[in-house]
């Protein structure tokens, strides 16, 4: 095994490879920063290109770009509202208020450092856990399944900074809206209204935008300011460094959410999209101060990015180790293996561990050429938030409109944005929790599909396996973590009575 | 009634309509969630309402802050939404190139800049437009009504 490790080692110092792994991370990283052009699109679309090349350097960069794209994709959430990804859409909440503080600087310091230390440590967790791996993915069934996604619709209740009513109401409005389309299990169509274009669903992308990002540039070009509310930071590269001295001082957190991504990255069909909001949620329950959270506080940037990037190893793990995609881009990453002649799967664990080995290095080495990367950019990128909404709005609007269309060459989908930013705006203007709505709408589907799964496959006891308990569990100290810390508090050590024992 | 009200009452319109949408199809499994999810959020819904408007009676200000906040920029908000249903009709008929290119120059220039200050960002933003979308991601932008029937 450590012959493996120095021999894929060794091949990602051959010039070429190194090469072709910074060439990915370049791209991932100005993806990233392009709205609705995601990791998926532009590993598709580099497909072909890598027929020609040999497994170790086609591989290295397409591994480039999906290292990358994450920390791309959160300068965007940070500095427009706008998430570069799905997986940066837990970002917006905490980092957009502190780039309108004239914190931009600060915020992404902690969104690429975290990131990057996220997606690290998320490989060496893959290289550590590769024997307990077929383990962890054949524990969860649709039972353990639905659980999973229940504890992320669970932070609905928690994640808004108004009343839990609002949030509440925002929540189950994404969850309707999700339903929208076939139904997963019977077939039926729901509240399409004879509509092909609707039989598929809400696209996602639109409503992401529509909701997050139109409305606040609406905002900003109604006052006629910019984004921030403070002047040009003059020193920028101290801002920076502060961020970074935060994700150490919240050192605790950065691990817990790194933990987070990684467990539920190596559960095939949950994804990081799942992570980033229990991550997000804890460090919310857990926190000393949960009221600043949506208002500008760095642990709400600091979790979701650790746990979208530590998501990344273990995304990896079931894919090389059993040839189960543990997400849309993985399936894409496993036709481009098929391609270069590799077959995934454990024979590729004996055959090709150094390959193996070579990818997760790939992984991390990525993760820290992004980071140098984004400090390098953010010297521009951060100007954004200090340019005047007159020239902002036209040009962010017109790459929306055309990233809308683009995403599904959809005509119709440009009408979904509008509606998803008038619904935005109002929940902007009466403070309704707008990130209870997409989570909603990202994780309603997924539980209805496998409560129907669960249902039919082990009747109406299926919550009753050891690991479903304990799903339940975690669920509630989400939910009344602060409460039960609450009750604890109120009796002194040794006892209710409060005498010592 | 405040303004954050008529939203609410939209909310439990759309409810009532999602409960009886979700009442006219065929199977349980189709029809379950939605109606659970329908009846709590309109139960939710009218219980904010009644929060929201209980104590109006009591102190009735001339006008609230909300009131006062909103007034000046309400028209500001309705030229915003002109603009992007404008952007959508040309979208329609002119295709998303020529449409969007169009938008930013128009945008910039009504805002009170110099033309030569809008001209020169709209074919920037174009030609950045054109070499990511259709040199590199070779992506078949929409070409509008009018160039697709000459």
């Amino acid at each position: 095994m450590i012959h493996a490790f120095l021999q894929g080692l060794g091949t990602l110092g051959s010039p070429m490879v190194m090469l072709a792994l910074a060439l990915g991370s370049v791209i991932g990283v100005i993806i990233g920063i392009i709205p609705v052009i995601g990791p998926l699109i532009t590993i598709a679309i580099l497909l072909p290109f890598v027929n020609g090349m040999s497994p170790e350097t086609g591989l290295s960069l397409l591994i480039g770009i999906y290292a990358a794209s994450m920390a791309g994709g959160s300068m965007t959430s940070i500095l427009l509202n706008i998430p570069g990804d799905v997986t940066n859409a837990a970002t917006v909440i905490d980092g957009y208020p502190l780039a309108q503080k004239g914190q931009a600087g600060r915020a992404m310091g902690a969104a690429i450092l975290s990131s990057a230390m996220g997606g690290i440590l998320g490989v060496f967790l893959a290289m550590g856990m590769i024997p307990l791996a077929l383990v962890l993915v054949l524990a969860f069934r649709a039972p353990e399944m639905f659980f999973l996604v229940l504890l992320g619709i669970s932070v609905i209740a928690t994640i808004g900074k108004d009343s839990l009513v609002k949030s509440l109401i925002s929540g189950f409005l994404g969850i309707i809206l999700s339903f929208v389309g076939f139904h997963a299990i019977t077939g039926a169509s729901r509240f399409t209204f004879e509509t092909t274009f609707l039989y598929d669903g809400l696209n996602l992308i639109p409503f992401i935008l529509g909701i997050f990002a139109l409305p606040e540039l609406i905002e900003v070009a109604v006052k006629g300011t910019t984004i921030s509310q403070a002047p040009v930071v003059a020193n920028l590269t101290q801002d920076i460094m502060e961020g970074f001295k935060d994700v150490f001082r919240h050192f605790w957190l950065f691990l817990r959410s790194s933990l987070i991504g990684y467990i539920l990255g190596v559960i095939p069909g949950i994804g990081t999209q799942v992570a980033i909001f229990v991550a997000y949620g804890q460090a919310k329950q857990f926190s000393r101060n949960p009221e600043k959270f949506g208002t500008g506080c760095i642990e709400g940037v600091i979790a979701p990015e650790s746990a979208n990037n530590a998501s990344q190893g273990g995304h990896m793990l079931p894919t090389l180790a059993f040839g189960i995609p543990a997400g849309a881009i993985m399936a894409v990453l496993l036709g481009a293996f098929l391609m270069v002649g590799i077959t995934p799967g454990p024979a590729m664990l004996k055959d090709h561990l150094d390959l193996s080995f070579l990818l997760l290095i790939g992984l991390a080495v990525g993760n820290i050429l992004s980071l140098a990367l984004c400090f390098l950019l953010a010297r521009w990128t951060t100007k954004i938030a200090n340019v005047h909404a007159d020239f902002l709005l036209p040009i962010i609007v017109a790459i929306t409109f055309i990233g809308t269309y683009v995403a599904r060459e959809e005509l119709l989908d440009l009408i979904v944005l509008l509606l998803a930013t008038v619904l935005g705006s109002a929940m902007l203007k009466f403070n309704y929790s707008r990130p209870a709505l997409i989570l909603g709408f990202i994780l309603g589907k997924l539980a209805e599909k496998y409560f129907f799964l669960s249902l039919s496959a082990f009747g109406p006891l299926f919550f009753l396996s050891p690991l479903c308990l304990v799903l339940i569990v975690l669920t509630v100290i989400l939910l009344f973590s602060r409460q039960l810390g609450r009750v604890f508090q109120r009796f002194p050590r040794g006892g209710p009575s409060g005498h010592e024992a | 009634m405040k303004p954050s009200s008529y939203f609410l009452i939209a909310i439990i319109v759309l409810m009532i309509a999602v409960i009886s949408w979700s009442l006219t199809y065929p199977d349980i499994e189709t029809t379950i969630l939605p109606l659970m999810f329908g009846a709590l959020t309109l139960a939710l819904a009218i219980a904010q309402l009644v929060i929201e408007n209980r104590n109006l009676g009591i102190a009735k200000p001339d006008r609230t802050k909300e009131d006062v906040d909103s007034a000046p920029v309400k028209e500001s908000h309705a030229s915003v939404a002109g603009w992007l249903i404008g952007l959508l009709c040309g979208v329609y008929v002119l295709g998303l190139l020529i449409a969007t290119t169009l938008f930013v120059c128009l945008y910039i220039k009504m805002h009170g800049r110099r033309w030569g200050i809008a001209i020169a960002l709209a074919v920037m933003f174009l030609a950045f437009s054109y070499t990511l979308f259709v040199l590199v991601l070779r992506v078949h932008l929409y070409s509008g009504l009018l160039f697709r029937a000459s």
